[in-house]
């Protein structure tokens, strides 16, 4: 098969779970312009797809796999794909990248994504080999671990890539995770469960299209040469090399901002036993990576204690999942952190959703808002990992207390009632991941508006842009010098929301929207790490593609993903009074650096509508007519003018 | 006087090869923090928090014998 276009195929698989049928589809080449691919490209079909009204698990909904164009070239940082859906857990849109080797192999099999919708009798399995795609039935899987059904796919198909359900997403747990090779996911918004709700187990694929056709391949490797050159020299990924994102424990927890005990805490006494350097030092700490990088920043463990085994089977578990099976839950061994993250894994949950779940659990049990007769007989209490582990199973299989917390904190907590929704830390019913928002404002207004519930990957962190710009030190932390190319000049400081703040955010927003349409890891570049600069990006995407583009419209396609994922939201009956914070945000930190710190109430409800205002959205968050004409998706008006 | 100063972070690269993740040395008496962070050839552009003793502190804090001082850098 010969590549038509640069960067991409041109070919979108679209499977009928229902009818066992499937079509090869040919969208029009300027869509691929216009969306850059990743969320944009998925949004394109859940809008147009999913009707108004279903619920995330009727046969209805759409399950959306996209790569970009830069998927699959030979340059670190494009080992990623997109997963989107009508999410089970938020009622919105989940939308989740992950890195890996599946996104680049479906690439080489000469597909751009797939789209799968309705729901087959049996529990089946997507196997892609080039042009050969068939439907296969794999009941035999139904209960099976990640890593049982792993090595399945492993003697059946071998040198296949494999991303999968778990028994969690077989049961409908509203934070069913889908694992990439077991080491890699997508991890937030259900989407193992929407997975579940198709009875799709896997989709397997292997490639032998290995070259991505690219316009200027000789100017590629100019800008991967430069970047190869800075790996083992650059502090900050040099270090993520050695550590991983596990990195950030201790300085996290030493500013005051580690969810700590139901995010009660800011700061762990015992970071320094969970952290990424004594993960290394205990369990054997090792590196792996995605297709194509260089900077390697996986990792994969091992050890053994008492009832605690951890293999590389699992890789191993990174900050977000240390905070949330760890300090969160007050547990002090990084063998029992990575056990919990291992059995997270082999069962396909979310270990941010489940830690935050079990968390709530705690704190309502050591209120006496929970009583042994709510928990099945179960007693709760702060670093109890055995029970944990425990726990998590129950949540998987949906058996005892599990098949509550399976629903969720949100959920669950209204079930019970009796106060205890005052201790569910979540967003539209998804927890916050392993960021403190009461330390960092822009963190938090970006849990608040994110179109997936809470999530910390809306916009760069604050910290980075409390200082003024010093561009002397080459090769460091990022620097406010770095932002200057799209007009941010001024520090802001970190316990702020003033319109200087939300501005910052909005272009943040914007860059990191733009790093996930092109399934771009934020590993690489500015602004997480000064490596990559923003003008580096376009001219990576120019030589891919061939397209004169520029930040400018990089930029618009970020605004674009923002915009877009707001429209869904709006669709599906979600408004700006969804855009909320738990009540604990708005109350005095209790403990660590920054005890007493809150979040004024008053100033977040400003920043949140002064930040509709600039993103052309209306007071209940819709987006204009105008703005979506402006950014080229005027088919979406009608599709939400009535709501 | 001696101090052991543990480094997270950036900070790690100025670990001493045989110590890794630690500097341990002198410096001179009623040295601050910020001193040593000087001493150190970095500057609080890349150091963001300092503790003492487990206890967080700002910079100008003076540094005593002995003590256990634990720099990091911001890092989402």
């Amino acid at each position: 098969m010969e590549q038509m276009h640069n960067g991409f195929w041109g070919r979108i698989l679209k499977v009928d779970l229902s009818s066992g049928t499937w079509v090869v589809e040919e969208p029009d080449p300027r869509l691929y312009r216009i969306y850059m691919g990743g969320g944009n490209f998925a949004l394109h079909y859940l809008i147009k797809e999913i009707p108004r009204g279903i619920d995330a698990f009727d046969p209805e909904n759409r399950l959306v796999f996209m790569t970009s164009p830069l998927t699959g070239a030979p340059i670190s940082g494009q080992g990623r794909h997109t997963c989107a859906a009508l999410s089970p857990l938020t009622g919105g849109l989940a939308d989740s990248q992950c890195g890996g080797w599946w996104g680049a192999e479906l690439k080489f099999s000469g597909l751009d994504g797939i789209v799968v919708s309705g729901k087959s009798e049996k529990l089946v399995t997507i196997h892609i080999e080039d042009e050969k795609i068939e439907i296969i039935e794999t009941e035999n899987l139904r209960g099976k671990t990640t890593g049982e059904a792993q090595d399945y796919f492993g003697e059946e198909y071998p040198k296949a890539r494999v991303l999968q359900m778990g028994p969690a997403g077989e049961n409908l747990v509203r934070y069913a995770c889908v694992t990439s090779d077991l080491k890699n996911f997508h991890g937030r918004g259900g989407l193992g469960a929407v997975m579940g709700s198709k009875n799709l187990r896997a989709i397997v694929v292997k490639g032998s299209n290995r070259e991505i056709k690219l316009a200027n391949p000789d100017g590629l490797k100019v800008i991967r040469d430069w970047f190869n050159s800075r790996l083992k020299t650059h502090p900050a990924i040099s270090l993520h090399h050695e550590l991983g994102t596990a990195k950030g424990i201790v300085p996290v927890s030493i500013a005051g901002i580690l969810p700590t005990y139901n995010f009660q805490d800011g700061s762990f006494i015992d970071a320094e036993k969970i952290c990424g350097e004594t993960m290394k030092r205990e369990l054997n700490g090792k590196t792996e990576t995605c297709y194509a990088c260089g900077v390697a920043c996986k990792r994969s463990v091992e050890g053994k204690s008492g009832k605690f085994t951890v293999t590389r089977q699992y890789g191993g578990p990174e900050y977000e999942s240390i905070g949330l099976l760890g300090s969160n839950l007050g547990v002090n061994n990084i063998l029992h952190v990575a056990a919990l993250n291992e059995r997270c894994n082999a069962l396909g949950l979310d270990t941010i959703s489940a830690g935050a779940s079990i968390s709530w659990a705690v704190e309502c049990f050591e209120r006496e808002l929970l009583s042994e007769k709510d928990t099945e007989g179960i007693r709760l209490t702060w670093n109890d990992p055995e029970t944990y582990i425990d726990l998590l199973d129950a949540i998987a299989y949906r058996t005892g207390f599990g098949k509550l917390l399976g629903e969720g904190s949100k959920r669950a907590a209204a079930y019970i009632g009796k106060g205890t929704e005052r201790y569910a830390i979540q967003v539209k019913g998804q927890e916050p991941p392993n960021h403190e928002p009461r330390g960092k404002w822009g963190v938090a207004l970006g849990y608040a508006v994110s179109n997936t519930g809470a999530d910390h990957l809306q916009a760069a962190h604050d910290p980075w842009f409390d200082k003024p710009g010093d561009f002397s030190k080459e090769c460091n932390w990022v620097d406010l010098e770095d932002l200057s190319p799209v007009g941010i000049f001024e520090p802001v400081p970190t316990e702020d929301l003033s319109a200087a703040k939300v501005r910052l955010f909005v272009y943040l927003q914007q860059i990191w929207g733009f790093h996930d349409v092109l399934d771009w890891c934020i590993f690489t570049s500015v602004p997480e790490f000064r490596a990559l600069s923003l003008q580096q990006l376009v001219e990576i995407v120019q030589c891919v593609t061939g397209w004169r583009t520029s930040l400018f419209e990089l930029m618009k396609a970020g605004e674009r993903w923002a915009t877009m994922g707001r429209a869904f939201n709006v669709k599906h009956g979600l408004s700006a009074k969804d855009d909320t914070l738990p009540e604990r945000f708005f109350e005095p930190m209790r403990a660590g650096t920054l005890k007493g710190h809150f979040i004024d109430r008053e100033i977040f409800e400003k920043s949140k509508k002064l930040y509709y205002e600039m993103m052309g959205w209306d007071k209940n968050s819709k987006p204009t007519e105008g703005k979506l004409e402006e950014l080229n998706v005027g088919f979406i008006w009608p599709h939400i003018k009535d709501s | 006087m001696h101090v052991s100063v543990k480094l997270f972070g950036t900070l790690r690269r100025l670990s001493q090869p045989e110590t890794p993740g630690y500097w341990i040395g002198e410096i001179p008496d009623h040295s601050r923090i910020i001193d040593l962070i000087t001493i150190l050839g970095t500057s609080n552009k890349e150091a963001s928090h300092a503790a003492i003793n487990k206890k967080v502190c700002p910079f100008d804090t003076e540094i005593s014998e002995y003590d256990e001082i634990t720099l990091v850098t911001n890092v989402g």
